[in-house]
């Protein structure tokens, strides 16, 4: 499995800042977790482009390098937006 | 052609053939050509060499593909080569006419490629000094690990800074071209329908609408897809593509609750 080398927190990481909040999890589960939410929005977005929803076009897409970059950089752009408007909304 | 470069000599002063060329059926033109300056011996001696002017383009020009479209001015100028070769050929001097002349089929050819094949004619000798600059600026970068500056190039040439903005100025315009060039195909085919430059530019300040359609439909599946994943999923996918340095500072905004998510 190939995993997006990116800037954001580690597994190991991420693990530990849950445990603290009273979550317990391991790295593992992290890891799980996350390719549990890439399979999810992988399943809205392969009827874009026509393709099949099948387990196998979803594992592939999910260990997809690409579209796990992909993912990355439009859930940024949507939580910026989404940002932008709070603030626009506040003062106003 | 014009022969006269030939000064007129006298028979007796005729020189005598080198030893090892005395079988050489060329040579022995260019003895009677000498003697008689007869247009008849010339045109025959160049009728004789006009494969070295085929030989000289298919060795030297034809690989370029650009010069492919202009073989038949190549040739007419490498003619005029050979004429020019024939006129000043000395055999004494114990070369063969050949040697001799693919240097005046060269230079013919090249003065004619400098001179108008170009869209915007640049001076030859600003040719010149452009091919010594840059023989000079590839040492100098292998030599010093830099280029070289415009005052360096200066002193180098020993020549004034016009000319070297010139030069830099006739390197911008070898990249001209007429919008109205039929665009080339397969095998220097053009095509029927008259397809020009003009039809591949885009224009940079018209936005690609289908893309940016695209990619708002995109953005809304994202965020409608964000409605499926639970609390935690969220968080982690933030935390670990870097959206977010921290979980509170995802609860700091209404974002997760806007999307109404399950426990």
């Amino acid at each position: 499995m190939q995993y997006v080398t990116c800037q954001g927190v580690d597994f190991r990481g991420i693990s530990k800042m849950m445990t603290d909040r009273g979550i317990e999890m391991n790295h593992a589960t992290a890891r799980n977790i996350l390719l549990s939410a890439l399979r999810k929005m992988a399943y809205q977005i392969l009827p874009l482009y026509n393709t099949p929803t099948t387990p196998e076009n979803l594992d592939a897409m999910v260990k997809s390098q690409e579209y796990q970059d992909g993912i990355s950089d439009l859930l940024y752009q949507v939580y910026q937006e989404k940002i932008q408007n709070y603030a626009q909304e506040r003062k106003e | 052609m014009s022969l006269s470069v030939i000064p007129e000599e006298s028979p007796s002063s005729i020189p005598p053939i080198p030893a090892w060329l005395a079988n050489d059926e060329t040579i022995q033109l260019f003895v009677v050509y000498r003697e008689t300056k007869s247009k008849i011996i010339r045109d025959k001696i160049a009728a004789n060499n006009e494969r070295l002017v085929l030989y000289v383009m298919n060795r030297f020009y034809m690989k370029n593909k650009k010069y492919q479209n202009i073989k038949d001015d190549l040739q007419q100028e490498g003619n005029i080569g050979l004429l020019t070769a024939i006129g000043k050929f000395k055999y004494e001097m114990g070369n063969k006419f050949s040697t001799y002349a693919i240097w005046w089929i060269r230079q013919s050819i090249d003065k004619f490629l400098l001179n108008q094949f170009d869209v915007i004619r640049t001076p030859i000798h600003i040719n010149l000094v452009r091919t010594k600059a840059a023989k000079f600026m590839r040492q100098f970068s292998v030599d010093n690990g830099r280029q070289p500056t415009k005052e360096e190039i200066r002193d180098f040439l020993g020549v004034t800074d016009e000319i070297v903005d010139n030069m830099v100025q006739s390197v911008k315009n070898q990249t001209v071209t007429s919008l109205d060039e039929p665009m080339p195909f397969r095998h220097n085919q053009t095509d029927d329908k008259g397809t020009t430059l003009h039809d591949f530019i885009s224009d940079e300040n018209q936005t690609d609408l289908d893309r940016k359609l695209f990619n708002e439909t995109l953005s809304v599946v994202i965020y409608n897809s964000l409605k499926n994943l639970t609390r935690r999923e969220i968080e982690i996918l933030f935390l670990r593509y870097g959206i977010v340095d921290d979980i509170s500072e995802l609860e700091k905004t209404p974002f997760i609750e806007e999307l109404k998510l399950k426990k």
